[in-house]
Parts: structure tokens; sequence; C-alpha cells
């Protein structure tokens, strides 16, 4: 017991920096003590936004846990761990355990804080959140290696699932954050019973060559050929990287059971995916939930943000300083890099817009959503710029150089990642509000973005930085 | 002495990381066409030195010039080094010969496509050439982050360790290639052997400081009758002998 309990915190610490678990712990004790003092003093919140904050919270692990799930594995684990003369099950139920304890607490960080706010009494809020949280980690375990097109589905039904509470459907693993404690709780217990019976079936079988060859599945080719005839310099990087989607790194944005990887998707896919989405977004709002399309329109854009913002802004773990800043230089190559991915949204949320505004002119005639045009259109963008500043100035992600494994423990500053996330949700809120509010803050950004693409110093020192910290 | 006309030139070159520093007060310098290795042990400075050489870092105090152009701030520099550091991986989301055009495209070079496919004959690519890099084996990941820094016929090459992973006939390959390239050269490695079959002279850093400048034949000569090269480098690196 006690081997395997030094097992268990190795593990844990492997994973996670102590600074990491400080921060998650004192969370976790803020969500403790402010719910008990709550409850104790009988105040009631008379708001819902707290529990739409936690539903749509809720939806993100749900859905990036399954997506970009699996086994949290390190490369040294892979080297060295695995090698160890310990029993094979004892190990991956010890990572398992890992798992549910780091992606736990990390639940617990970012829902708990609206715990107090939530209206359940003491038993509802420990039997929902422990659900949940096992629910989360078998369903990662077990949809994290299936195949590219079944996760995309599963993902996209539990995040339709997911929402479904604040669309009054009480039947749903996140109905626990939006004031039906008992059928969510209800959902919960045979949910989590199914993939956690799935996921341990898919533990006991799971070989421990699984882990040394986390990529066998996909092709060792690509089926085309980039060709970069007629692109020179700068051109050849903007032809790259507008026509392809660079999608690496930590993808999952929340929690720790994600995987690193890279890979890349041609534009006019992600086009075609996304206008045959918006397509039926658009039918689906006018035809059936037309009363509440402003509401509609407002959770779309946070998905849709979260989603492009952690696939785009992870893809810098896959630059190359030793050969794209001995080519040209290095500041003009971050600053072209940052432009590229912001022309790069703007062609993916096209459709998205397009389709706000149909549904602004069918359903309320006032024009096309301001949500729509001020956050896809203008702050996105931008906030692309500055997060690829900041990301890069003071290293955020770490480089990939190996796929399928952790490339280190999480640490503090990787939180800072997901700040600028918050700014365009903060932009999505005044512009729901207020079309002038929305515009004018959208133009900060864009004000912002802009003084930083003028300035070619401030690039190169990121530039710099990135080696500094252990780019190649 | 006109330092235009070195390859290389660092003068009372100081690099910090934080409160560590990694090199204090470095000079040497490498004339054109000067084949160096540049030892040391682990944590010695060496691959902090090719990054200032390469434009990769900028040094916190002291003057770095290769052929008399500052690295970090000319952009003429680009097409005058080819840099290979240790264990280097190509971008992952791209094919073997995606890689070398994306790169050689990037450097403005003229038919990217055709250098890609002649680079790729030269060290037996080919069969690759639509692999992903994810999918390669390490020795032939090494092959090809080699042709990448060899792509634009650079004068001066930098390489940490160039010849980690390759199988034995592959290694004598790419000496007998990077040997007729002519070029000024640099090459970081803990191998003698490799050491002595790509380079002539001998710059050997410790804890930052460099310890002994020298060819080959003149360290050869401080080693007793039957002492392997290593010893005299070990006892070298050991003492921390300053030049």
């Amino acid at each position: 017991m006690v081997k395997w309990f030094k097992l268990l915190k190795f593990i844990i610490k492997t994973r996670i920096s102590p600074g990491m678990l400080a921060i998650l712990l004192i969370i976790i004790i803020y969500a403790i003590f402010t719910g008990i003092g709550m409850s104790s003093s009988g105040i009631k919140i008379n708001t819902k936004v707290p529990q739409y904050y936690a539903v749509i919270y809720a939806t993100f692990f749900l859905v990036f846990s399954s997506f970009s799930g699996g086994l949290a594995i390190l490369k040294s684990d892979r080297d060295y761990l695995f090698l160890l003369p310990i029993n094979k099950r004892q190990l991956i139920v010890t990572l398992f355990i890992a798992q549910i304890i780091i992606l736990g607490s990390s639940i617990i960080a970012f829902l708990g804080f609206y715990l107090p706010f939530l209206g359940l009494n003491a038993w509802e809020a420990v039997t929902s959140f422990a659900l949940f949280i096992l629910f989360v980690t078998s369903l990662s375990t077990y949809v994290g290696d299936l195949p590219t097109g079944r996760k995309a589905i599963i993902s996209a039904f539990l995040g339709a699932w997911g929402i479904s509470p604040l669309l009054s459907f009480p039947y749903s693993p996140t109905a626990i954050f939006f004031g039906y404690p008992l059928s969510g709780i209800f959902i919960l217990v045979p949910s989590t019973a199914v993939t956690m019976i799935f996921s341990n079936k898919k533990i006991a079988n799971i070989g421990i060559e699984y882990f040394k060859t986390v990529n066998k599945g996909s092709s060792v080719g690509f089926k085309g050929n980039i060709s970069f005839a007629g692109h020179k310099g700068i051109k050849a990087l903007y032809y790259f990287n507008i026509n392809y989607l660079t999608i690496a790194g930590r993808s999952g944005g929340i929690g720790y059971n994600v995987r690193y990887f890279s890979g890349r998707v041609k534009i006019t896919k992600i086009l075609l995916a996304i206008s045959i989405v918006s397509a039926v977004y658009a039918f689906i709002t006018i035809k059936y939930l037309s009363t509440n399309a402003n509401l509609v329109s407002l959770l779309t854009s946070i998905f849709v943000v979260s989603f492009i913002y952690s696939f785009m802004q992870t893809s810098i773990a896959n630059e190359r300083p030793w050969l794209a800043f001995t080519s040209i230089d290095p500041g003009s190559f971050l600053i072209h890099l940052s432009i590229s991915k912001a022309i790069s949204s703007i062609i993916i949320l096209l459709p998205l817009v397009i389709s706000d505004a149909i549904i602004g002119l069918v359903v309320s005639r006032a024009g096309p959503s301001p949500i729509s045009q001020v956050t896809l259109l203008i702050a996105m963008p931008s906030i692309l710029i500055i997060s690829n500043y900041v990301a890069t100035r003071y290293s955020l992600i770490p480089q990939i150089r190996e796929e399928g494994v952790l490339p280190g423990q999480m640490r503090i500053k990787q939180f800072f990642f997901a700040i600028p996330m918050y700014i365009i949700f903060a932009v999505i809120g005044i512009s729901a509000f207020s079309f002038f509010g929305g515009l004018v803050s959208s133009g900060i950004l864009c004000l912002i973005a802009v003084i930083m693409l003028t300035n070619k110093r401030i690039w190169r020192k990121a530039a710099y930085s990135m080696i500094d910290h252990g780019y190649v | 002495m006109k330092t235009s006309e070195d390859a290389v030139s660092l003068s009372d070159v100081v690099k910090l990381y934080g409160n560590f520093v990694a090199l204090k007060g470095i000079s040497f310098r490498i004339p054109d066409g000067g084949k160096y290795a540049l030892l040391g042990p682990n944590g010695a400075g060496k691959s902090t030195t090719l990054k200032l050489i390469a434009g990769l870092l900028k040094p916190d105090k002291g003057i770095v010039r290769v052929y008399g152009y500052d690295p970090a701030n000319d952009l003429e520099t680009k097409k005058i080094i080819g840099y290979l550091p240790e264990d280097a991986t190509p971008y992952r989301n791209l094919s073997v010969r995606e890689n070398l055009e994306y790169i050689a495209a990037l450097r403005g070079i003229e038919n990217a496509a055709d250098r890609a496919l002649e680079i790729m004959d030269a060290l037996k690519l080919r069969d690759y050439e639509r692999a992903k890099v994810a999918k390669l084996s390490r020795g032939n990941i090494q092959k090809l982050a080699l042709a990448l820094a060899i792509i634009h016929r650079p004068r001066l090459l930098l390489l940490d360790e160039p010849l980690n992973y390759l199988d034995i006939p592959t290694q004598e390959e790419v000496i007998s290639m990077l040997s007729k390239i002519g070029n000024s050269m640099l090459v970081s490695t803990h191998i003698m052997a490799v050491a002595g079959r790509l380079t002539d002279n001998i710059i050997m850093i410790s804890r930052g400081t460099l310890i002994w400048q020298g060819t080959f034949a003149k360290l050869k000569g401080m080693s007793s009758e039957g002492e392997p090269i290593e010893k005299v480098v070990a006892r070298l690196m050991t003492d921390g002998q300053v030049v």
C-alpha cells in the first residue's frame, strides 16, 4: 500500500508543478468555505448568471476532455517508468486514479468557484461533483482513443447534451449545475456506470505497447503534397498558414488529460464543415429556437471562440525556430505568422457570421447579430495576434517535439494561456448588451494588435525568449 | 587580422540565463574555410555558443561576428549560416519533401522544388519524400535535419552532434559529403572520432570559458605513448586549464 501510494504521488508530482497544485488547492478551499459560509448564513442568490457559466464550463470539460483525451503520458513514462519492474495492471490503474485526482481537481477549480451560487445542498454538491468527475475522466479515457471521426460525433453530441439544460432539458450530466440536481444525478449514475465499464474494459485489455505507439493508427504519409512553387520568402509562410490550419499542442484547453499532437487540415475542408454546421445552426435556431435566438447566438459564439482559440493558438508549439528564425528575420516571422492566423480565423468564422446575419434578419428583422460582427470579425483576429505575442514572449506553451505525450509538467503560467479567451468572452458579453460597447471593446483590441504588429522589436524579443525557454 | 575575413569571431562574449552565467567572456576566431571542433563537458556552453553564432540568441556582453556581420541583426547572415541543433526535429506536420520545399521557399531559393529533389537524392531520402516526419526513424529525421541545414549551400556550417542516430554507412556518406562541401565549419561533439574526421582544429570550453585551442596534431602531441586522445581531452577538461 505504501509502495502504491508512493507511485501515485510520483505520477501526480510528475504531471503537475507544486505551484499549480497550490493554486488548485486554494480555489478548492475557497469553494468549500464560501459554500459552507453561504449555506450557514442563508444568503440566496437571485441571479442565474453563475449557473449559466457553470453549465458552459462543464460542457467544455465534457467536449474537450473527450475529443482530446486519453491517459496523460509523459515521454519519461514511456522511456523509464514503463520499463521498471512494476505490475502493469497496478501501473495503469494508478495512472487512471491519478487522472481522476488531477482532472477532478481542475474541474473543482474551474467549477468550484460557482458551487456556492448553484443552490445545491451538501450531499447534492458532493454526489454530483464526484459523479461528474468520474464521468468526465472515464469518458476521456475511452473516447480519447477512438478514431477522429467518431470522437468528433461523440463530442458534438456531448456539446449539445451539455448545454441542453439552458434550454430547459433537465436530463443532462450538466443539469446539476442548472437547478436540476435530482434529474442530473439520475442521469449521471447510469452514464458514469456505462462509461466506467467501457474505460475499465479498455484499460484491462490495454497492452503496455499501446503507450509506445500512440500514433500507430495514423497513416505513414500525407495524401497530397503541398507545393510551394511560386511562393518565396514571406509569401511561402502566408501560403502555408492560410491554406492549412496547423493544429497542435494542448488542444483540450482545460484540464490535464490532454494529448499533445500536431497535424494539419486544409482550410477548405474546415470551411466546408463550418458552412454545413452554420447552415444547420441557422435552420434550427430560426425554426425551433427563435424565441431564444440571442441566447443561442451568445452560446454559439462562446463555443466557437473557445474551440478555435484552443486549436489555433496551440499551433505555436509546432514551430521550429532553428529553421524559421535562421531563414528569415525572427521578428518578421512571428509578425507574419500572427497575421496569417488572424486571416485564417476570419475565413473560418465567416460562415457563422453569415448564419447569424440571416438569423438576425429572419427572427428579429433587426439585422445581423452584433455579437457575431464585432466579436468574431474584429475581436477574435485581434486577440489571436495579441495572445500569439504573449504566448511566445512568455513561453506559455511548451514546444511539441514528440507526439502523443505531455511535454512536461503543467505549470502556473500555462493558466495564463486561457486569459485571452476570457477577454473575448467579456467582449461577447458586452456585445450582447450593447452593440456600441462591443464595437468599442473590439476596436480597442484591434488597436492594440495593430500597435504590436508595427513594433518588430517586441516580436524579436519574443523570438529570443522562445529560444531562452527551450524552443529548438 | 581583419575581423571581416574571419568566418566567425567571438570577442569577450557573455551570455546569461537569468542569474546563471552560461558564457563568461569567451573569445575565439575561425578563419574562412576553417574546420573546427567545439569540445567541452556537458553544460560547458557549447550549444549556447552555436546559438549565438546562428543569431538565435543575443549576447549580454561582447561581440559576435560572422563574416563581419552581426548574426542577431544582419539578415545577410541568414544566407551564410547553416545551423543544425542537437536532436533537431523538422516540422512534424509536413512531409520530408514539404519540409525541404517550405524552408527553401522561405529562404527565397530559386527552384525550391528542384533543390529539394537534389538534396533528397544526395541524402537518400527520396523513398520517404511523402512520409510524415512523425513516422520517420530517428536516423532519417537526422538526415532530413541535415538536409534542411545545408539546403541553401551555406558558407558556414554550425553542427551540433551531426552524426547522432546515423548508422555507420550513412555516417560515412555524411562525412564524405560534408568534407566535399569545403565550407567553414564548427562542429560540437563529444565523440573525438567524429571531431577528427570532420575537423582539423579544436576549441575546448568548460564552464563557459575557453580552456584550450589548437590543432589535432598539437593535441595528439600532448598524449604520452599509447594514451588515447580522449584521455588528454578528459584531463584538459577536468583540470579546467585556461589558455
